[in-house]
């Protein structure tokens, strides 16, 4: 008897689970349709996909020559900063760099910052957020405190002084302390979703049919919190690209790299600033753009992702 | 009664992450590549000098009586020698304080009172013109960057138009020869207004943004249809009950992005020379004038630390339904 | 003369698919002290009747035709300005105690007093303590918990509150939509008692809306049945409950449990909203009917009037034994 019960049961959850995972797709793509339609979505996507293709331009700038490297690449006929012209279409910096080129590298670099940071951020607290949920009790109460702790600091003098004592950061290095600094918002709404999905039919037959608790974490709660973590880790690439940039602006980034924090440190020391707004004015504008496109893309994406938002009928 | 429990269990969470954060600096400091000593003792420094500072900070010590040393030393008020001043840690940044606070507080509370009024109309006139300009302004405001906006400011209203100096707290001329105190101050606000101006502009777009959606919702609850059947005009409704309901999700993320906060002011003290810690932090850090960092870090840490309670406290009082 | 008249009453929703008639051509008349409850389904249009005397409608919501007539004054064709005057002082509403009707942030009592300070702004301050001291007394909460936030209240009580704050201003009627649901059986009737000892006391009218019909037929002498937005039976409650002559009716009074008939009760079957066809081609009951007439399936029933109080809307002649 209890055999068949459980039987039952392991049928049950395993169909329930497989519909999720094609229920999926299907939600995928109406997501898509409500997305599209959404003139945050749409402007927002528009302009990723604009700065995306600088981004792809940028590994091809090398084609142009020598002289358009955005590092190195110094014209022999200008040694100083000159206004756009035919040749550079932004104008020189002050050692006679294309900047235009220069802006195409920072996109490069700014995607490479926000995603990478982002997914990390978003990698450590939905693992966190998903154990503390799902865990309760003590480990729930210990994980969350040390949220809260993380929250609070200010990510960019943490990062002043621990450039400090360590000297030059590496790009890599960047990414992994913002994204160590930044998880905990990701973990706090992972952990509310996770407390309600904690009680639900399929989960509880799953934990019936014996599932372990790792399995249970990953294979069923995973799929449907992941939704949300996505929505947020539009978020945190802001926030990621936001305080590289502030950090290259100090002078303290990887020198290495052009950003366009970068760039803009070097029109503020050369004393450029007030001479030359074809270099002032790109960079600036490009990093709050960028910004404003993945924060318009996060909100239409909350829009779908949270149906009460959505500007349906009348009803 | 139960107010004060909650406020005390967040006022010692905070002092506990204080000593944590005091902590963590301490091993840091001693593990970073290089000879901790460099970074406590000015390498300028007499070998007799600098000997006493060593038998001072317990540098030849073992590591626990270092800590025990050092945590004594900072509950004393002895944070060091800044390197480049050659006065203690604490007398440079006790004097920067007053500048940053001033500058600090005064912009989030001009940003978060324009925010939450501007978000209230917003809200309540939610599709007409006048909320999609400012929704729309609003997100432009919030997506700014920090250490650029400032430098368009400073270029556009202080280079040229000329009407804002371009960095610097005072004009040292007038503080010299003898000025009335009406002449002083409105001098120090002469000088703040750029940097006060840029950090509000930069503010305002997420308080407008949040309290606009807080009220949504809260516009969305049964208590308005009650205030509407009670025959009470758009105004009151709009105030007393929804907006006082919005206000308070707001509250709490005042306290949430005050790091963020932090993070902006820093920058924005550096390019108007502002004189405050932030700016102070940046100095340190790029003179490697590790004591003087030091100090800094953890006076910010305090400072953001403390305006995380007060804003605890604050919604604490604001909200009669918290009684844990 | 009748205190409420409300003739050809029509209002619809604007949705996706078009305008849909929530209240379509409905007719009452209340008298002064007498009390009228409403009863049907989930959907069936009683709640915005009610919301539609107060001109509290939302903004998709608009009166298609017909007029509600307040004593000498025509709702329909008031401005918001004048509706803002009656609203609290000559009509007043009772809502669900599960919603979150009061405001969380501001203590009860104030809460009552906005409500004497709207209308009545000329009594002094000792004059409003006193007034809402009396109005608690009569509520039946203790005097000592007017300065408590309403999250402090237990769910019968905010309910009395509510009471308390729709009689603030003696309004000649009180639209009380479902407030007792949320509520348990025992605070249900006390609830209930509360609004009887109402009526006796003071010269309100009340408009009942519910569906509960048990609940309805203690506080009101006159039923109105409604389904799909019409009203398919009305008549004083010892004919409704007595005499039912539409099979609906009958459905809802023969679905309640007793110890008689618990074995032999019968559900009423319900119509999806994508079933329900509405009224322009038939009876909208006709599907549900046992055995319904030839016309019913064709032509819409008029209203019929069985005696001076009771009227029906239905092809049949009689109560089918």
């Amino acid at each position: 008897m209890r055999g068949l019960i459980l039987e039952f049961i392991i049928k049950y959850g395993y169909h329930v689970n497989m519909s999720h995972n094609f229920g999926f797709i299907n939600r995928f793509s109406s997501s898509w349709k409500i997305f599209i339609q959404n003139p945050l979505g749409k402007a927002g996507l528009s302009i990723l996909a604009l700065f995306a293709l600088m981004a792809f331009a940028s590994f091809w700038v090398h084609l142009l020559g020598p002289m358009y490297d955005p590092m190195t690449g110094v014209d022999p006929a200008v040694s100083h900063s000159v206004g756009p012209n035919t040749s550079h279409w932004l104008g020189t910096d002050f050692i006679g760099r294309d900047i235009f080129c220069q802006l195409m590298e920072g996109a490069k670099i700014a995607f490479i910052v926000g995603l990478a940071s982002a997914f990390i951020s978003i990698v450590i607290g939905t693992v966190v957020g998903m154990v503390s949920g799902y865990a309760g009790g003590i480990v729930d109460m210990l994980l969350m405190r040390m949220a809260d702790m993380v929250m609070v600091l200010p990510s960019l003098v943490i990062l002043l002084i621990i450039a400090a004592l360590f000297g030059q950061l590496n790009i890599w290095m960047i990414v992994f302390l913002i994204a160590i600094l930044r998880w905990p918002a990701v973990a706090r709404v992972i952990r509310s979703q996770t407390l309600s999905l904690k009680h639900r039919p399929f989960i509880e037959a799953s934990r019936v049919a014996g599932a372990s608790n790792m399995r249970i974490i990953f294979k069923h709660i995973m799929p449907n919190v992941l939704p949300l973590a996505f929505l947020y880790m539009t978020f945190r690439v802001t926030s990621a690209i936001l305080v590289e940039a502030s950090l290259s602006f100090l002078g303290f980034g990887d020198p290495g790299q052009i950003s366009w924090g970068m760039m803009l440190q070097w029109v503020w020391s050369s004393g450029h600033m007030f001479q030359a707004p074809y270099w002032l004015l790109p960079p600036g504008i490009c990093i709050s753009l960028l910004t404003l496109s993945f924060y318009m893309v996060g909100r239409a994406m909350d829009e779908v992702l949270d149906p009460r938002l959505r500007k349906e009928g009348k009803e | 009664m139960n107010r004060i429990v909650f406020i005390s269990k967040k006022a010692v969470e905070l002092f506990i992450l204080f000593f944590l954060i005091l902590t963590v600096l301490f091993f840091l400091f001693r593990l970073a590549p290089g000879d901790p000593v460099t970074r406590m003792v000015d390498p300028m420094l007499t070998p007799e000098d600098a000997a006493h500072i060593i038998e001072q900070m317990g540098l030849d010590k073992p590591l626990i009586t270092q800590y025990v040393i050092y945590v004594k030393n900072f509950f004393t008020g002895n944070l060091g020698f800044s390197f480049h001043y050659g006065e203690p840690v604490v007398q440079v940044i006790m004097a920067r304080l007053p500048c940053t606070l001033l500058l600090f507080t005064t912009s989030t509370l001009l940003a978060a009172l324009a925010g939450v009024f501007l978000g209230k109309i917003s809200a309540w006139k939610k599709g007409s013109r006048l909320d999609g300009v400012l929704s729309i302004s609003a997100l432009v405001c919030h997506t700014l960057f920090v250490p650029w906006f400032a430098l368009m400011m400073l270029w556009i209203l202080g280079f040229k138009v000329g009407w804002f100096p371009l960095g610097g707290i005072i004009s040292p001329e007038l503080w010299i020869e003898e000025s009335s105190f009406l002449v002083k101050t409105l001098d120090v606000l002469h000088h703040m207004l750029l940097p006060l101006l840029t950090l509000f502009i930069i503010h305002v777009g997420s308080y407008l943004l949040l309290m606009r959606s807080s009220m949504l919702s809260v516009l969305k609850e049964d208590y308005i249809l009650t205030a509407r059947a009670k025959g009470l005009t758009d105004r009151v409704i709009r105030n007393r009950h929804a907006a006082k309901n919005a206000a308070l999700p707001v509250v709490t993320s005042v306290g949430l992005s005050l790091a963020f906060s932090i993070n902006g002011g820093a920058l924005t003290e550096q390019i108007f020379t502002w004189p405050g810690i932030g700016r102070e932090l940046i100095f340190a850090v790029s003179n490697n004038d590790y004591p003087l960092a030091q100090g800094c870090f953890l006076l910010i840490a305090a400072v953001v630390l403390s305006a995380n309670l007060i804003v605890d406290l604050l919604y604490a009082w604001l909200d009669p339904r918290i009684h844990y | 003369m009748a205190l409420l008249t409300v003739e050809n009453l029509t209002v619809g929703y604007e949705s996706a698919t078009g305008m849909v008639k929530a209240v379509d051509d409905v007719s009452f008349t209340i008298d002064p002290g007498t009390s009228l409850g409403f009863v049907g389904e989930s959907g069936c249009g009683k709640t915005t009747i009610g919301m539609a005397l107060m001109g509290l409608l939302p903004d998709n919501a608009a009166v298609l035709n017909g007029r509600i007539i307040l004593g000498d004054q025509e709702i329909t064709a008031m401005s918001e300005d004048d509706l803002r005057k009656i609203r609290g002082s000559e009509v007043a509403m009772i809502f669900q105690a599960a919603m979150n009707a009061l405001n969380p942030v501001v203590r009860v009592g104030e809460q009552v007093a906005e409500m004497i300070i709207t209308h009545q702004g000329h009594l002094s301050p000792a004059d409003i303590t006193t007034k809402i001291e009396k109005l608690f007394d009569l509520v039946e909460i203790p005097r000592n918990r007017m300065n408590d936030y309403p999250h402090q209240y237990s769910g019968g009580m905010k309910q009395r509150a509510i009471i308390a704050m729709a009689l603030a201003c003696d309004p000649r009627l009180i639209i009380a939509d479902e407030p007792t649901t949320a509520l348990d059986v025992v605070v249900q009737d006390q609830i209930l008692k509360e609004i009887l000892k109402i009526q006796e006391l003071l010269d309100t009218s009340f408009v009942f809306i519910s569906h509960d019909i048990a609940v309805v037929a203690r506080v009101c002498k006159k039923i109105c049945v409604m389904y799909d937005g019409k009203i398919v039976e009305a008549g004083t409650r010892e004919e409704v409950f007595q005499s039912p002559v539409h099979p609906y009716t009958r459905e809802l009074l023969g679905s309640y449990l007793t110890l008689d008939n618990c074995r032999h009760v019968k559900v009423p079957r319900i119509n999806s909203r994508w079933e329900q066809k509405g009224w322009d081609e038939g009876c909208a009951l006709a599907r549900l009917c046992d055995n319904p007439l030839d016309p019913c399936n064709s032509m819409s029933p008029g209203w019929r009037e069985l005696s001076p109080t009771h009227g029906v809307r239905c092809f049949r002649e009689a109560s089918p034994e």
